[in-house]
């Protein structure tokens, strides 16, 4: 434990946006929760972690809000031990749960410390009680529904992102651009795209990795074709790494490749978010208001195309409920079937973690990568999620709020301890559209 | 289905040729989404520029500011809940089999032209609530947003897509 690599990294703008008291404290204070897997610490026997062990497996795209939760819950007075393998990939972790396989080797657990550690899982390996993953079942290889007995839980947003590294000079990419670079790899100059022409600084994933298959599913390159173009990468923090090396060299403008937004927000000093465009839109996005804001808006609105809810798996009784009650609360917290204990802060960790709540959603979708349709959440944070993310263009109507009638829109919404050290009051709200 | 997809991407095409050319305005749909302001459109070139630098640094054919037009659309829809388990039933095609034309897929067909002209903004900005892909994407928005000009960057591109190999 004490060779851990503390994930304690923070855009400077949450750093100074919260107040010590703020509801948001808890995990915010103390540093944003990295999920960039310490060094390894695999003397420490994941069986024997404190209070109530929950194994699961899945990709990497997530582990940074699963390093927010877990966090979270190994501070409780009842501590819940996360043991998450992402070892495999997105659907190798599925196929864990529902086959199923126990998992072996080493594995990354969170202490409240803020630090992503790992253990060493049991010699004869062991049963995954959850996956986690960023697509549907069905876009894994083979899979044509929803495993039968098995339940599928939606979480917070988190988009999809191209990246480069952060001294690359380039600041979008489109789904055509994308079909050439992973359907051609750059094999030959009629099919290079410019500065992106080096076959060894395009990075890629494993065809059962979530950010494959959506860039596959937005190109239609298949899966196993995009895992060909380029230095293959084993995670969404390898690919982070891979473009990061390339930083301070001649080849920076060179890299590019594609990682989950939650990993690629929590490292924007090493890496750049491109503005996307997608077929038959008029410019390139990103998934932010501007590249340097942490807003969402253009996932929340629908603006921008590559996004996807945290898609959760667990075993169910015939009723629909997960059988294994300790999953069943974990995974209720996130989805808010089940009221967490009142130190947990679900937002913060979707905050923390650079998701969007699904209250914070303007648009959805039904599907990985499904017509949008507009969306109003039964109970909004948009306007909650803009002060937190310090949203300047937020609505007018977007003002913090003690009662209905101090909001023109007459809901005033999610009563607390303030984001914002300059918010005023011991508790307010945030005046909501409905 | 080529066919489909060949005309698609031709819409496309001029759409993104049109937006390297003409100030998208930036204006806003829903009473929940940030207040329109006026917002710049950056080059996609190397020396791109950020929002800051662009205010101060002019770049011929790329940046161009906005105007703003406000709206008042208060008509959004209200879906229910997201249907957890909705995904899970969509048939979708294995990723490792290539499909029929290897053509990008949800691109926008049937819905590339606007239906309502009092909906469209200057530079083609949809201002009502939308309802189709093309319309979300093409919102009116107080974003900062960058174009992509396929036919400048990619290699002998017409508007359709080369076979893969």
């Amino acid at each position: 434990m004490m060779n851990a690599k503390p994930n304690l990294r923070l855009p400077p703008h949450f750093r100074a946006a919260y107040s010590p008291g703020a509801c948001l404290a808890a995990c915010l204070a103390a540093g944003a929760i990295l999920a960039t897997p310490s060094e390894a610490h695999a003397s420490q026997s994941c069986s024997t972690l404190p209070g109530t062990p929950l194994y699961g497996a899945g990709g990497s795209a997530q582990l940074p809000f699963l390093a927010q939760l877990g966090t979270q819950l190994a501070k409780l007075s009842a501590p819940i031990s996360i043991i998450y393998s992402d070892s495999g990939s997105a659907c190798a972790g599925y196929e864990d749960l529902v086959t199923p396989t126990t998992i072996g080797g080493t594995a990354n657990y969170w202490d409240g410390s803020g630090s992503t550690l790992t253990c060493q899982l049991d010699p004869g390996g062991d049963p995954v009680t959850f996956a986690v993953m960023g697509n549907g079942p069905t876009l894994c290889s083979g899979v044509t529904a929803l495993a039968s007995g098995f339940g599928q839980f939606l979480g917070p947003v988190q988009p999809v992102d191209f990246v480069a590294p952060v001294q690359s000079s380039q600041q979008s990419i489109t789904t055509e651009a994308a079909y050439y670079i992973w359907g051609f790899g750059a094999s030959s100059a009629s099919y290079a795209v410019s500065p992106w022409g080096t076959p060894a600084d395009i990075f890629t994933r494993s065809a059962s990795s979530f950010v494959n298959l959506f860039v596959s599913l937005d190109t239609g390159v298949p899966a196993a074709t995009v895992a060909l173009h380029g230095t293959v990468e084993s995670t969404n923090t390898a690919t982070l790494s891979a473009l990061n090396a390339l930083n301070g060299t001649s080849a920076a403008e060179a890299g590019i490749g594609f990682v989950s937004g939650e990993v690629a927000d929590g490292n924007r000093s090493e890496i750049k978010v491109l503005a996307y465009q997608h077929t038959g839109q008029t410019c390139g996005y990103w998934p932010d208001s501007t590249a340097q804001a942490f807003d969402k808006l253009n996932v929340r609105s629908g603006q921008y195309w590559l996004w996807s809810p945290i898609h959760l798996y667990a075993a169910v009784g015939a009723s629909g409920q997960i059988t294994d009650p300790a999953t069943a609360s974990l995974v209720g917290y996130i989805t808010g079937s089940v009221t967490p204990p009142t130190s947990v802060d679900l937002f913060a960790a979707e905050l923390g973690a650079y998701t969007v709540p699904q209250c914070a959603m303007q648009a959805w979708r039904d599907g990985d990568l499904a017509p949008l349709y507009s969306y109003a959440p039964p109970s909004p944070c948009s306007c909650k999620f803009d002060f937190a993310t310090e949203n300047a263009t937020k609505p007018a109507t977007c003002k913090t709020c003690t009662q209905n009638s101090d909001c023109s829109t007459q809901h005033c919404r999610n009563i607390g301890p303030p984001l914002h050290s300059d918010a005023g009051g011991a508790n307010v709200g945030y005046c909501e559209v409905n | 289905m080529a066919t489909r997809n060949a005309y698609a991407f031709a819409i496309a095409a001029t759409l993104s040729s049109l937006a390297s050319m003409t100030a998208l305005v930036a204006c806003s749909s829903d009473t929940s989404n940030p207040a329109p302001t006026v917002y710049t459109i950056h080059s996609d070139a190397g020396d791109a520029k950020t929002t800051s630098e662009a205010s101060t640094t002019s770049t011929p054919d790329a940046t161009i500011d906005a105007t703003t037009v406000a709206t008042d659309a208060t008509d959004a829809t209200k879906p229910s809940t997201p249907d957890a388990g909705s995904d899970a039933s969509l048939d979708h095609a294995s990723p490792d089999a290539p499909r029929e034309d290897a053509a990008p897929v949800d691109a926008p067909i049937a819905d590339a032209k606007p239906k309502d002209a009092g909906c469209t903004g200057d530079g083609g900005c949809w201002r009502c609530t939308p309802a189709t892909n093309t319309e979300f994407l093409n919102q009116c928005t107080s974003a900062a947003c960058t174009p992509f000009n396929n036919f400048q960057r990619l290699p002998d591109y017409d508007g359709s897509l080369p076979p893969l190999n």
